[in-house]
């Protein structure tokens, strides 16, 4: 019986990690006005990792504008989708921002 | 060895720890004027009524002592519930100037690429609840200034020759 119980135990822990892999969760989304034009699709992400949630900064977000910028320079960035999300695997925890928008010219 | 344990431990606990709970991004126009950026914060303190309880009890040697702390913190808890981020504050309206300190810090109030993150730096017991805003601030070029005044003027010409 003994060499049983370990083994059910075992299977246990392997199906508590393997349900801990890969929970996803949305964090917070946002989404501005949507332009008339829709040619130039810019996109950006930048994530971090954290060891039981623990971070301690998170200025890792400011990256994603300022990709968006450099990848439409001088030019005006619209109806931009902007999600925060969190994966977690097992003890790690993969934080995320995407930004995708619409690059047009100027007006001048 | 115990005392060189217990050291590091609490260096890490009183490092704090910082908490992500939403962003938002809004349009970005560069091609207006020179950018110049912009960064505001405000917090309010956030209390966790376990963590103080937790705390309270560590001090108090009766468990009549224990039990009433235990009371206490159910009662304040009753108070406290509904979807929230971070730990409650005394007042959510801390938040409320950060609109006027923007238009402040932009003598053009042209503002543009603004960030909102909503975050929190973690202490034992208490917590720092801070909404921080970063912002560019939109310096109008001559030749954004002047491309604005030669439409202006022919706006004016085209109204008049109608009139």
């Amino acid at each position: 019986m003994k060499p049983m119980n370990d083994k059910i135990k075992f299977f246990m822990a392997i199906l508590i990690v393997i349900v801990q892999i890969g929970c996803a969760s949305m964090d917070s989304v946002s989404i501005t006005q949507i332009p008339k034009e829709r040619n130039n699709v810019v996109e950006s992400k930048v994530n971090t990792w954290r060891f039981l949630g623990i971070g301690f900064s998170n200025d890792f977000v400011l990256e994603a504008q300022s990709d968006l910028m450099k990848k439409c320079p001088q030019g005006n960035i619209t109806g931009i989708i902007t999600t925060y999300e969190s994966y977690w695997y097992f003890l790690l925890v993969n934080k995320v921002v995407k930004a995708k928008g619409y690059c047009s010219e100027g007006s001048k | 060895m115990k005392l060189i344990l217990l050291s590091a431990l609490f260096s890490l606990a009183i490092m704090g720890c910082a908490n992500l709970y939403k962003y938002q991004m809004s349009d970005i126009i560069q091609s207006e004027g020179k950018l110049t950026p912009i960064d505001l914060k405000v917090s309010a303190l956030g209390f966790d009524i376990e963590e103080a309880a937790s705390v309270a009890k560590l001090a108090t040697r009766t468990k009549a002592g224990k039990d009433k702390i235990n009371d206490i913190k159910n009662i304040i808890s009753l108070f406290q519930f509904g979807p929230k981020t971070g730990k409650p504050t005394f007042s959510d309206d801390y938040a409320d100037r950060l609109y006027s300190d923007l238009v402040k810090n932009c003598p053009s109030r042209q503002l543009t690429g603004i960030q909102i993150l909503r975050e929190q730096a973690d202490y034992p017991v208490v917590s720092g609840e801070i909404v921080r805003v970063l912002a560019y601030c939109i310096e109008p070029t001559p030749e954004t200034t002047t491309a604005e005044t030669h439409q202006e003027l022919e706006e004016k010409q085209i109204h008049e020759t109608n009139e």
